[in-house]
């Protein structure tokens, strides 16, 4: 529908590197920026959690049963007010919430780096090599993702049991295989681009020409996937959590936060379950618009 | 308003069409002040290189101009009907049923998960009231009148089935359904074999004559129109520079651009010399030059010409040149 | 025909090699005698039970009993519940379908229409509405949602009971299905409102619409003969792939709202350590998701005539 301008008269034309277009582009929707502006609040609060929080909830000793169950707006033993109300133990839920957040936040990306890194090298692999590699490769990729994502984390959780290692080794499985597609599937494309041939022709070794040519042309599809996927590993965490198959007790993720406030839920105690699920879904909320955002940012067929 | 002579029994009367695009980009002046006439029976070619706006005018006659496209000026008159003041819902009434519409390549303008007699029982049902069975009777009847072998197979059959002449049959078979005043053919042989879109020209000619259907005949090909109109208008850049019967226009064209369109038909250059060319590129329609359009191409052109001209009446005929031929 | 027969083939052979794989996950990560026995038996018993079920046998036999027994249905005895593993999943195959289903139904009947309409007039306030609605639909992380249901509907509002199945079939049953189907569809809603806008403004967009409204047809047969005909066949197609997704999500909503399904025990069976049982839920969860994948090819290319027509050629 709308047509981009084809060219400024020289004087106005500053030097406008990928980056600078990108970003004005992206923000041009306020709702993205909205977004980024809140992940990267989100991202301070767990950052900043043990200075922010008026508590340590995991420290025994400044937690008393006194406070259980205090509804937000109190005064527990402490002195401070518990804005959001306290939990069955005594514990302060702003304070639980941000630790929960380092706990979710710290887990999801981590995973998410980490199979980011894993499923592009394959993918690539896969890509540049070709032939029976590629063919076996994208077998697996494909078997794998024709079940869901959570029963894959289920069989994974099943076998590897339990732990917070395990935890991160499942979410890790889970999630290379949409990095392997999405970069095979541009990689392949980029293949076949000539400046890839010239690359061969002058002979550089394959490791060169993936990594410095190759690759660079596939980030924008990566990326998208990237903020997605992190999104749907945080929420995966959250659900695994919550079943009681996920984090174990000690490393208190959001979704173990809400699973404790399940209990009280009936007699009408909602602040437990209520406030970590609102931080969840505030991250999870602006990872996916500002991943939404970026796809359409990125992909150059889309006309608006 | 009008500066071609209305002929008093026309079907149909363009004056004055402008339909511009308003785009980020700036707006698009597609057509800007076209004004032609047709009558029953009688065949009109609309010639232009690609760009120059044909297409458009076809679709602000049926009112499918989409956004960010608005018609913004001139009239319409189909049988002295003002098209463009009419509301929706009686423009719906008239598209497909008075006025009708053949597009360039049915394999994208035929629904391809809908079987061919769906397409064409719906077309009828959509203006007269008749039952399922009489409007598959007309379906049938529809496709022998244009050549298509065991119709009553071919009606269960989808688009994909056919092959390309035989689909831009089909196409004209459905235009034909509701027996309209008007078809507006767009560009209806351009993807077609050479062979094929002689006979498809016979066909519609054929069907015309017979049945008083005025034609409007959209094409980039010159050669299409000389055996097939009875009338050329010849478009440049959203502009109507040259009218007249075929003979006319063909023979003795006055407009520069009409003889440089005609001079590179191959056909008419000898053999083994270099094609004749018109110089340069038509100018994009968001960046038109002021005064004629035509200006930087032409090797008459003189300080006069940067000044618009108006359609001339010479020799009974209409140009808009300073310097016609 | 042919193609019919090839894709069964095809589904044989996924069948066959995700048995595999279940196999050799539990054979290699663990020790399988660990994994299979009961942890609180004898040595003699161990040995005896080993011998038994041919665990000292090389891998291939091993391989070969499993999936005997399997076709006989016999995946051994659950230790919680100590009754056939199989009998326990099938018995509650019924509550995790009947919820499935609803919610695959209301995630079509909701999302298909919301979806259109904002394909067709993309720029309109509503159609914006709708696309902020399912991004939020599927952000918000489901078991946080069926809890907020419940303190709602029926802790604050009372007007739906809590938990547990009722009757099926009843309106008691239907009191019971309304918010676990509401809260498992959330999700799908959204993906299939996002899939036929994008359907629909693709479909709208070709020149077949435009032929369509030049023959003068009216706008509503536009809409529903020839959109939606058209975007049927891509959406139908996730959407299928979609119902197996909605039956493994199910173990969320099952253990939020007590739904006796197959994944609420498959997570008690996780966590008491009930290895025959979660084997058998993989075991019965395969099979169902290679008859949905089968059954949607089928289904394109019943839909699609093009398909048909490439498959032959094919």
């Amino acid at each position: 529908m709308s047509a981009r301008v084809e060219s400024l008269p020289v004087a106005q034309q500053k030097p406008e590197t990928p980056l600078r277009r990108l970003a004005s582009e992206f923000f041009a929707s306020r709702v993205a920026a909205a977004a980024f502006f809140s992940f990267c609040f989100i991202v301070f609060l767990a950052l900043f959690a043990p200075w922010l929080a008026p508590q340590n909830p995991y420290d025994l000793a400044s937690v008393t049963v006194m406070d259980a169950r205090l509804a937000p707006g109190e005064r527990g033993s402490a002195g401070f007010v518990m804005w959001l109300g306290a939990d069955g133990a005594g514990r302060d839920m702003w304070s639980a919430i941000l630790y929960g957040l380092r706990i979710s936040l710290g887990v999801g990306v981590a995973s998410g780096i980490i199979a980011l890194a894993v499923g592009t090298a394959i993918g690539l692999a896969a890509a540049y090599r070709g032939g029976w590699i590629d063919a076996l490769i994208m077998r697996i990729v494909d078997l794998q993702l024709s079940f869901p994502a959570i029963l894959v984390a289920l069989i994974l959780v099943a076998i590897l049991g339990r732990g917070a290692d395990k935890v991160m080794i499942a979410l890790i499985l889970v999630q290379w295989a949409y990095y392997a597609r999405t970069v095979r599937g541009s990689a392949l494309v980029e293949r076949r681009k000539e400046y890839i041939e010239a690359a061969q022709c002058l002979a550089l070794p394959g490791s060169r020409i993936v990594f410095r040519h190759l690759l660079p042309n596939c980030l924008a599809p990566m990326i998208v996937v990237g903020t997605l996927q992190t999104a749907h590993a945080i929420s995966l965490e959250a659900t695994l959590s919550f079943l009681g198959v996920g984090l174990p007790l000690t490393e208190p993720s959001l979704g173990l936060l809400i699973a404790n406030g399940f209990e009280y839920m009936l007699s009408g105690k909602y602040w437990i379950s209520f406030y970590p699920g609102l931080a969840l879904l505030a991250t999870i909320m602006s990872i996916n618009l500002v991943g939404d955002r970026l796809r359409d940012v990125l992909n150059p067929r889309l006309e608006r | 308003m009008s500066s071609i002579p209305v002929l008093s029994a026309s079907t149909l009367e363009v004056e004055d069409l402008k339909t511009h695009f308003f785009t980020r980009a700036g707006v698009v002046r597609a057509v800007d002040g076209v004004s032609f006439s047709v009558g029953p029976g009688e065949v009109l070619g609309l010639v232009g290189e690609s760009g120059c706006g044909k297409t458009v005018t076809g679709f602000s006659i049926l009112g499918l101009v989409d956004p960010p496209g608005h018609i913004v000026g001139g009239r319409v008159l189909l049988e002295g009907r003002n098209l463009l003041r009419l509301k929706e819902e009686e423009l719906r009434r008239i598209r497909g049923a008075r006025v009708a519409m053949i597009f360039q390549d049915p394999i994208m303008t035929l629904n391809p998960v809908l079987r061919i007699d769906t397409q064409m029982v719906e077309a009828v049902r959509a203006h007269q009231d008749v039952g399922a069975d009489k409007a598959l009777a007309l379906a049938r009847e529809a496709l022998e009148r244009v050549g298509i072998p065991s119709p009553a197979e071919r009606l269960r059959a989808y688009p994909h089935q056919f092959s390309g002449g035989m689909r831009q049959r089909v196409a004209i078979a459905i235009a034909m359904l509701n027996r309209p005043r008007l078809i507006i053919a767009d560009e209806p042989t351009t993807a077609l074999d050479v062979t094929i879109q002689a006979q498809i020209l016979h066909e519609a000619q054929k069907l015309c004559r017979e049945s008083g259907t005025a034609l409007i005949w959209i094409t980039h090909d010159l050669s299409v129109v000389a055996g097939l109109a009875d009338r050329i208008c010849v478009m440049y850049a959203g502009r109507i520079v040259e009218s007249g019967t075929v003979d006319e226009v063909l023979d003795r064209p006055l407009h520069p651009y009409t003889q440089g369109l005609i001079g590179s038909v191959p056909s008419r250059n000898r053999r083994g010399a270099p094609l004749a060319q018109i110089p340069g590129m038509m100018p994009r329609l968001t960046e038109l030059p002021p005064g004629c359009a035509f200006r930087a191409r032409c090797v008459r052109a003189a300080q006069e010409c940067m000044q618009m001209p108006e359609l001339r009446n010479r020799q009974g005929r209409w140009v808009r040149c300073h310097y016609p031929l | 025909m042919v193609f019919v027969i090839r894709r069964v083939l095809q589904s044989v052979i996924v069948v066959l090699v995700m048995s595999l794989v279940v196999f050799v996950g539990v054979h290699l990560v663990g020790d399988p005698v660990h994994i299979l026995i009961n942890d609180d038996m004898t040595k003699e018993e161990v040995e005896r039970f080993v011998r038994k079920l041919g665990l000292d046998r090389p891998m291939h036999e091993q391989y070969l009993h499993f999936l005997a027994n399997a076709a006989r249905g016999d995946l051994g005895n659950s230790f919680v519940h100590n009754e056939p593993a199989l009998k326990l999943i099938v018995e509650r195959m019924p509550a995790t379908l009947e919820l499935a289903f609803a919610a695959f139904l209301l995630a079509i009947v909701v999302g298909i229409p919301l979806g259109m309409y904002a394909g067709l007039k993309p720029e309109s306030p509503g159609s914006r509405a709708i696309m902020a609605g399912s991004i939020l639909g599927f952000s918000l992380p489901t078991f946080w949602v069926g809890l907020m249901l419940i303190m709602v509907f029926a802790v604050m509002l009372g007007w739906l009971p809590s938990t547990g199945r009722g009757e099926f079939g009843t309106w008691d049953g239907l009191r019971h299905l309304a918010l676990p189907a509401l809260n498992l569809a959330l999700f799908k809603m959204a993906l299939v409102t996002r899939l036929a806008r994008a359907g629909t403004r693709e479909a709208a967009l070709q020149d077949y619409v435009k032929f369509a409204r030049a023959k003068g047809l009216s706008p509503s047969r536009v809409v529903l003969v020839h959109v939606l005909k058209n975007i049927l066949v891509p959406v139908v197609t996730v959407l299928g792939l979609e119902l197996g997704g909605l039956i493994a999500f199910s173990v969320v909503t099952e253990t939020v709202f007590a739904w006796p399904g197959m994944g609420k025990l498959l997570i008690d069976s996780i966590q008491r350590l009930d290895r025959p049982v979660i084997v058998a839920y993989l075991v019965i969860t395969v099979l169902m998701f290679v008859v949905i994948n089968l059954v949607v090819d089928l289904l394109y290319a019943a839909l699609d005539p093009r398909v048909r027509l490439r498959e032959m050629k094919a």
